[in-house]
């Protein structure tokens, strides 16, 4: 079975039967990444950065406690992970607390975030540029440049917030035009 | 007995800063400049901020609904949400890693 036909469900009984495959771990790495950053981006109070090694620390706790015999249910195994990034974000803001300048901006703007662009697989670029009307064209080359955020929104004459709602369904959109 | 009356008016969290900057070795201004920007940084979450169960419904919206919407409307008023939003999508550097350490794990490092 191919990752893409793979839903979480599968994965977790196909790592219950072999803990190192590697197409089931990229199907719960992509269907659980969102959840686990978001913990620990509201637990670290909007800390993207520290929220990111937190979420990759969590996955990596996964990869040692394998907990795939006991944890079947998706929902489960959600739980489990929201736990696990919760206490480990608490552990980051208690070391902040004591030594800060390794997280915090404390009153900042939110921080720059990485590529802003869709993440795409080699080729599908060229197709996504076929489907697109002229307006998301015109964002596609804008992310695909490389500005932040900031800059993307200044370029569009609008809001950071709208801005990102804006590549959001841009996102969104070639996700779906491109599974189908 | 008026320093004591003094001391016994000033709000807390002056006698706090004051506290604060003895020990860390500041100045009573930058231990009240810490606490100011402490204090606009707790507005997030709000009581209105997407929470880890929105993320990922609005992650994996097929098609817009009233719900949805909403939410995003209230994305684009809050720089936060703006930001979790779009830094929430699992990327190709942090499956790579995770992938590492399952190989590490089972023995097939490379």
């Amino acid at each position: 079975m191919s990752e893409g036909a793979m839903d979480l469900e599968q994965a977790l009984e196909r790592l219950a039967e072999s803990p190192a495959d590697e197409a089931a771990w990229t199907v719960l790495h992509r269907s659980l990444w969102p959840f686990v950053f978001a913990v620990a981006y509201r637990e670290l109070r909007g800390a993207a950065r520290a929220a990111e090694d937190v979420a990759q620390e969590t996955f990596l706790r996964l990869v040692r406690s394998a907990p795939f015999d006991r944890l079947e249910d998706p929902a489960d195994l959600r739980a489990y992970a929201g736990t696990v990034a919760r206490n480990l974000a608490r552990d980051t803001a208690r070391r902040e607390a004591r030594q800060p300048q390794t997280v915090a901006e404390p009153g900042r703007a939110p921080e720059p975030l990485g590529p802003l662009g869709p993440q795409l697989p080699e080729g599908a670029l060229e197709l996504a540029r076929k489907l697109l009307d002229p307006q998301e064209l015109a964002l596609l080359d804008l992310v695909m440049g490389g500005d932040d955020l900031r800059r993307v929104a200044a370029s569009l004459g609008v809001r950071y917030g709208t801005a990102a709602v804006r590549i959001h369904r841009l996102r969104n959109k070639l996700r779906k035009l491109l599974v189908t | 007995m008026r320093k004591a009356s003094h001391a016994r008016s000033r709000p807390l969290f002056l006698k706090e800063a004051q506290a604060r900057a003895r020990r860390e070795g500041i100045d009573v201004k930058q231990a009240l400049d810490g606490d100011r920007e402490r204090l606009r940084s707790a507005s997030y979450p709000g009581p209105d901020c997407l929470d880890p169960e929105e993320i990922v419904q609005l992650l994996g919206a097929a098609e817009p609904s009233a719900t949805v919407e909403a939410r995003l409307g209230h994305v684009e008023d809050c720089e936060d949400c703006a930001t979790l939003l779009l830094a929430c999508e699992p990327g190709t550097g942090s499956l790579e890693r995770l992938i590492a350490s399952v190989r590490e794990r089972s023995g097939l490092a490379r």
